[in-house]
């Protein structure tokens, strides 16, 4: 058995590089029409047996200086968009512009391997889990000079002042750097993430569930961090968490996914005072208020039962299983992710006619 | 606003665990972990307790201890836990949970029947080589005198309680072909097999995600109803806390470090701690920037001198939070706090440096 995804057969022409049109000028990247199927084949022919489609057709551009927030449930495809991003997998369709420091737009997605290095010093990914994330057995100058030495800088001399700095940049002690990762709690590991991230310069951080796993001070502490490095250097970050107080703290935009597909798209503040998709609406009223007194407040919106496998996508809108507002359209035609209110994107077929409950 | 019973407003029949000065150390080569140094609370009937706290504070130590089930090399060294038996012969009795033997047949006859516990990670605690059906039927057949038809039947009808949609066909279902909520659904039913008075849930909710976190939530509260039992609820999410709780206990570095009800705790919390993890929560809809308490826990080895909390906190009296060791004190209302800046003993000075910090 298996498990490979579809690779896709790319023409000396795609591989140079093109001047695409983005949607805007102040667009670092953007994914269009962007898709990620997990083909599982089995037997002397290869049939296939099943077909995850992490990804369909997900379109979104993220501007440069801004913090865009992914959420959605386990399983909804927001680890693999990220993945695909930073080219770990191999997307099956669609293109990934992201604009150079030249100014010049290049098709990441059909990039060879060779001629990827240079962009993947400028995106770099954060993981969610400090212990599983560092190499026991590496120091943490090692640890976040590997990234250094493998772009080139090979004097040993060089790469312990750029860590030093990096170290402090993150609010750890240079003297650190010949201990092992052992040696930290889970706050400080994350830090060395962060640093090991920040080596080289990035333009844009991807934070993959970068707070969850941390205590609620430690992770106030680490948004903080998070939150300085923006201002300091021009980050731009694509915070990918299932926590929506996170993307409120900090995200400028959040974009909606749900069984691999964008689902709702806007402005955090319009997001949360004016859902457009019933999954939004769902999502913000699961979160726990922090307050005793708005107990009972209101009735809780609660998606019905569970999310449905993703090789075995329901028709129609993918939602409409659990939809409390499911009508006859939305079991047969796909929803187009459309501006149904001004600037903000939703895929609904009744976007229009739903009032739907804010936070 | 829902009316919050407090722990002073309760009779002493509903008292179901006391839980005094409970002391359980571990033994290690570099020295002894005081993982719970004197810890009191009571959990009344029906009722739910939130115990809250950062990682590594003694919360599941805690859980543990109640149930017997402290790993070597940790022991439970003081204390006691009045435990009021509410079912079969010993209806009535109260039973020092701490004096009995880990591996007792009163114990045993206790742990699952009386006293029930989820853990957060369901997979590690459900076995993966059987049934689903298996899991919640051993439970059962270790507890009640019933047939195996019966049994099995009893089986089926925790599956429906907890929510699982055709539970007969998902008793022969194995945990790997569940999802995570679904996982939870099903320790949940094990634990309540026997009906306890008593569960014990130790962040059941926290690998999951907010959905299903909102659905196991209203399923802990309707099973609640149904069966009268009172839930021990160890969390570190206050979001949690404020949906579910009736009481809270704030744990820090093994002791209590505050006791009140959970209205008060949102709304008039006492002890700097408390009010230092409430300003480490983003709020919806405020982007005030975020108050995460300095460093960080210290070392079980290096407990700080007086006060534990007295390095990290905001209030600090120097000359006196370094020195002494504050005592858990009682402030009127069924609420207990361990900090200087309360009680007849705090100076003038004391007070005054609250009055300013209450200004600021």
């Amino acid at each position: 058995m298996h498990n490979k995804p579809i690779v896709p057969t790319a023409t000396a022409e795609q591989e140079r590089s093109l001047s695409v049109p983005m949607s805007g000028d102040d667009v670092l990247l953007e994914v269009k029409d962007l898709s990620m199927h997990f083909v599982t084949r089995k037997g002397l022919r290869a049939h296939v047996v099943s077909n995850v489609r992490a990804l369909e057709n997900v379109t979104l551009a993220i501007r440069e200086g801004e913090a865009l927030g992914l959420v959605g449930e386990t399983g909804c495809g927001k680890t693999t968009l990220g993945r695909c991003i930073v080219r770990a997998y191999e997307p099956t369709a669609g293109q990934i512009l992201y604009r150079q420091r030249d100014g010049a737009v290049v098709d990441v997605a059909q990039l060879r391997k060779k001629k990827l290095k240079p962009y993947q010093g400028e995106v770099r990914l954060v993981f969610q889990d400090p212990y599983s994330s560092l190499n026991p057995r590496m120091t943490l100058l090692e640890i976040i000079g590997e990234p250094l030495l493998m772009h080139g800088m090979s004097s040993r001399h060089d790469r312990e002042d750029k860590v030093s700095e990096l170290l402090s940049k993150v609010g750890l002690r240079p003297e650190f750097m010949r201990r092992y990762p052992h040696a930290f709690s889970g706050g400080q590991r994350q830090r060395v993430s962060i640093a090991r991230a920040l080596a080289l310069d990035p333009r844009m951080v991807i934070a993959d569930e970068a707070v969850s796993a941390l205590d609620v001070s430690v992770r106030a502490q680490i948004l903080n961090l998070l939150e300085d490095l923006q201002a300091e250097s021009q980050l731009t970050y694509l915070m990918i968490t299932h926590d929506l107080s996170v993307v409120d703290y900090l995200c400028q935009r959040v974009a909606v996914m749900y069984l691999g597909r964008v689902v709702e798209l806007a402005d955090t503040q319009q997001v949360y005072n004016n859902p457009q998709h019933p999954y939004t609406e769902a999502l913000l009223s699961a979160i726990p208020k922090p307050d005793p007194r708005l107990r009972n407040s209101r009735p809780r919106i609660t998606a019905r039962g569970e999310m449905p496998d993703a090789s075995n996508a329901p028709s129609g809108c993918p939602f409409h299983t659990r939809c409390a507002y499911v009508k006859e359209v939305c079991q047969t035609e796909v929803p187009p992710l459309r501006e149904t209110a001004r600037g903000q994107w939703a895929a609904c077929h009744r976007a229009e006619e739903l009032a739907l409950t804010p936070i | 606003m829902q009316p919050t019973r407090t722990g002073s407003s309760a009779h002493m029949s509903d008292v179901l665990l006391q839980v005094q000065d409970l002391q359980t150390h571990f033994f290690l080569r570099d020295g002894v972990v005081k993982a719970v140094d004197g810890v009191d609370f009571t959990i009344h009937r029906g009722q739910t307790l939130c115990v809250v706290g950062e990682s590594g504070c003694g919360k599941s130590a805690t859980a543990h201890s109640i149930l017997q089930l402290v790993d070597e090399p940790g022991r439970i060294v003081g204390g006691q836990m009045l435990l009021h038996r509410s079912a079969g012969q010993a209806k009535g009795e109260v039973v020092d949970l701490a004096a009995l033997k880990p591996k007792g047949k009163e114990m045993l006859d206790i742990r699952g029947r009386e006293i029930a516990m989820v853990f957060q990670e369901p997979m590690t605690s459900l076995s993966p080589v059987h049934t689903v059906g298996d899991q919640v039927k051993e439970a059962i057949r270790l507890h009640l005198p019933l047939d195996e038809k019966d049994i099995h039947e009893r089986a089926i009808e925790m599956l429906d309680r907890v929510r699982i949609p055709n539970p007969s066909r998902h008793m022969s279902s194995y945990t790997f072909q569940l999802s995570g909520g679904m996982r939870q659904r099903v320790s949940l039913a094990a634990a309540l097999s026997c009906e306890p008075a008593l569960l014990i849930a130790d962040e059941p909710t926290t690998a999951l995600d907010v959905t299903t976190q909102a659905q196991i939530l209203d399923l802990f509260a309707e099973l609640q109803e149904e069966l009268n039992m009172a839930i021990m609820f160890i969390t570190h999410d206050l979001g949690v806390v404020a949906a579910i709780a009736d009481d809270v206990v704030v744990m820090y570095l093994g002791t209590v470090a505050e006791r009140t009800d959970v209205d008060s705790l949102f709304h008039k919390p006492l002890h700097p701690y408390t009010k230092a993890l409430l300003q480490s929560v983003p709020k919806p809809g405020v982007k005030t920037r975020l108050a995460p308490i300095r460093g960080g826990v210290p070392s079980p080895f290096e407990r700080p001198s007086g006060c534990a909390f007295h390095p990290r906190c905001d209030s600090f009296l120097p000359g006196k939070c370094d020195l002494i060791d504050p005592a858990l004190i009682d402030v009127g209302d069924g609420r207990d706090v361990r900090c200087l800046l309360y009680g007849e003993e705090a100076s003038a000075d004391a007070q005054q440096a609250h009055r300013a910090d209450g200004d600021r």
